[in-house]
């Protein structure tokens, strides 16, 4: 990402330098936001009239099909490590140990992080209402972290793991049964792509 | 008989010898010897006084409730028979003025019931939206004239406020009136805590992601960040003797403890176990610290000297014991105990003997915290549907709510009367 960035960045650069006299704010959006710029067929036929233009478009049309890619990766890494923390594996009540199956999915989920070196993972933790505000805050802190030590072991760098705790301030569903507990004693996830 | 007298004197005399420490007279906070005292209406003057969202009277008459020591005998005018039927030898009476200027004239009075001569009595001038105030400074003088020690009436509680959603920390008088919202950031702020300077409050948000904690100057409303290279932190509390708190931060697999000091940002780590310790607090001298720590499966109460060292644990019934609250005079530990996924309230002497429990049979009681004169104990409840907050004397006896509407817990009481600019 780094690299290609800066390749067209200093290749935009030169043929401004080149042969025109574009304003200077140009490159410096460039620069800013390279990777929310989509390139629409209306843009493209404005930027078929020069050089610089094309080169610059070429540089962007590839760099935002990695960046679709790998916001598709995100997606779907995010969704599948939700899906199986929070809908098919829980926590026991005042527990932070993985059970075998999740220990099964995460694997998988690791699998594709090595795959994918540009994503990282926040983890959060979550506890149930019960229990005091403070005390949670240490039991989501371990649920969290009984994930990120799962799969460090498993070979994921510590550097591109995160672990936050909620506690039990952000129930997934409101109500006082046992069912609505065991669904809020959960793991999140938030997959990143690094900047 | 002799005996018992001997050993009075013996036990007098070591207080005496011990008298580095100060002696607490101890006035029963107890509902049957409660100190009646009479109060009829304040005279009016001519001129509106919609502002007023309570008489006079019935303000004295929920301080002196609230004080644990007091109990109004209210009667429509002066009873001599009234008052000695119900053994009053003192009763309140005043009066409120409109004065030219624009301000209100509060004239309070403690009167003899026999003789009706005046014992103590004081003019207020003030602005008209500060009569409550000015009532319950009186309140405080009259506590204080009729048991020999303070009362609370003038303080302040902080506390967590659900509003539209997100926790926020609120301020507001210690009766529940005059609420002031104090953050407002939409994300999750909560677990106030006040320093030794009333006017610092510290909270924990998770405005920048994370839970972080901060502190509010009251006098100004400035908000700063405060450890921030600690990573996740939360669980302050503030020392009764110095300007130092504690607070816990997330580590690998649980929590320690620290204590720092937010106007240097010095800080040190008191505990190094594998385990989740938290919800620090100070005894009154400073010298030792309170907290839960999971060492056995489930949170139980520990103390340890405030370098970390000589840990022993405190609770030994119940399984599941956290929030511990030290007691002004440094006799009592308040904590919550949950039994079943409810929580009581329940206080135990240093040594976790002599286990008191103040709540049970009314939902979920959770969050003690001791008044500053340490009469009484705020708690929030769930008795009434939504949680509330409630005072109750210190032998579970008196309980009244404070709040009403919405959600509202976490209460903290100040060390005393402080003002500030409402919000951030």
């Amino acid at each position: 990402m780094n690299k290609k960035l800066f390749v067209m960045i200093a290749l935009t650069g030169l043929a401004l330098m080149a042969c025109s006299k574009k304003p200077k704010q140009e490159l410096v959006q460039v620069d800013k936001a390279p990777a929310a710029k989509v390139v629409t067929p209306a843009d493209s036929a404005k930027a078929s009239e020069s050089r610089e233009d094309s080169l610059k478009n070429a540089a962007l049309q590839a760099e935002s099909l990695e960046n679709v890619r790998l916001e598709g990766q995100r997606k779907a890494l995010e969704d599948m490590m939700n899906r199986l923390m929070s809908e098919e594996i829980y926590f026991e009540f005042d527990k932070a140990v993985l059970s075998e199956k999740a220990k099964d999915l995460l694997s998988q989920a690791g699998d594709i992080l090595a795959k994918e070196p540009k994503l990282w993972v926040e983890v959060e933790g979550h506890t149930d209402e019960r229990g005091t505000e403070a005390y949670n805050m240490t039991l989501g802190g371990k649920r969290a972290q009984s994930v990120v030590d799962y799969l460090v072991n498993y070979g994921v760098a510590t550097d591109r793991l995160k672990s936050i705790s909620f506690g039990e301030e952000k129930p997934k569903t409101a109500g006082a049964t046992e069912d609505v507990f065991a669904k809020n004693r959960r793991a999140a996830f938030n997959v990143k792509i690094k900047k | 008989m002799t005996m018992r007298i001997w050993l009075l004197v013996l036990v007098s005399s070591i207080v005496a010898m011990a008298g580095v420490d100060t002696v607490y007279m101890e006035i029963s906070a107890s509902g049957a010897r409660l100190i009646p005292v009479g109060v009829i209406p304040f005279e009016k003057s001519e001129g509106n006084w919609s502002m007023l969202d309570e008489e006079p009277s019935q303000i004295l008459s929920r301080d002196f409730l609230l004080s644990g020591r007091l109990d109004a005998i209210n009667q429509n005018s002066y009873s001599r028979l009234a008052f000695f039927k119900a053994r009053a030898a003192y009763y309140l009476s005043g009066k409120l003025n409109r004065t030219s200027d624009g301000k209100v004239e509060v004239v309070c009075k403690l009167n003899a019931t026999q003789s009706q001569e005046m014992v103590i009595g004081e003019t207020y001038r003030i602005a008209p939206n500060q009569v409550r105030q000015a009532i319950h400074d009186f309140a405080d003088k009259v506590i204080y004239q009729i048991t020999g020690s303070v009362g609370v009436a003038s303080t302040r509680i902080a506390y967590v406020a659900k509003i539209e959603g997100n926790k926020q920390i609120k301020v507001s008088d210690y009766d529940g009136y005059n609420p002031v919202q104090v953050t407002s950031h939409a994300s999750i702020n909560f677990m106030p805590a006040w320093g030794q300077d009333p006017d610092k409050l510290y909270f924990v948000s998770f405005r920048n992601g994370t839970s972080q904690i901060f502190e509010r100057t009251m006098s100004n409303g400035d908000v700063r960040l405060l450890f921030p290279n600690l990573g996740q932190t939360f669980s302050p509390a503030g020392s009764p003797v110095s300007n130092e708190i504690l607070f816990t931060v997330a580590s690998n697999g649980g929590s320690d403890l620290y204590r720092g000091i937010p106007a240097t940002g010095k800080y040190e780590r008191m505990t190094f176990q594998r385990a989740a310790e938290t919800s620090p607090a100070f005894s009154p001298n400073g010298k030792e610290i309170l907290y839960s720590a999971d060492r056995g499966g489930s949170p139980q109460i520990y103390v340890m000297d405030r370098d970390g060292s000589d840990s022993r644990r405190i609770t030994f019934m119940g399984r599941y014991n956290e929030s511990p609250s030290w007691s002004p005079q440094g006799d009592r530990i308040a904590y919550a105990s949950m039994d079943n996924g409810l929580f009581n309230i329940y206080t135990c002497d240093l040594d976790g003997s002599d286990v008191l429990q103040l709540t049970s049979n009314a939902g979920n009681n959770e969050h003690p915290s001791w008044s500053p004169d340490g009469t009484l104990i705020a708690f929030s409840s769930t008795r009434s549907g939504s949680s509330q907050i409630y005072v109750m004397r210190k032998d579970g006896t008196g309980v009244t709510r404070i709040t009403s509407g919405g959600e509202n817990s976490w209460q903290t009481w100040a060390p005393k009367l402080n003002k500030e600019k409402p919000n951030e």
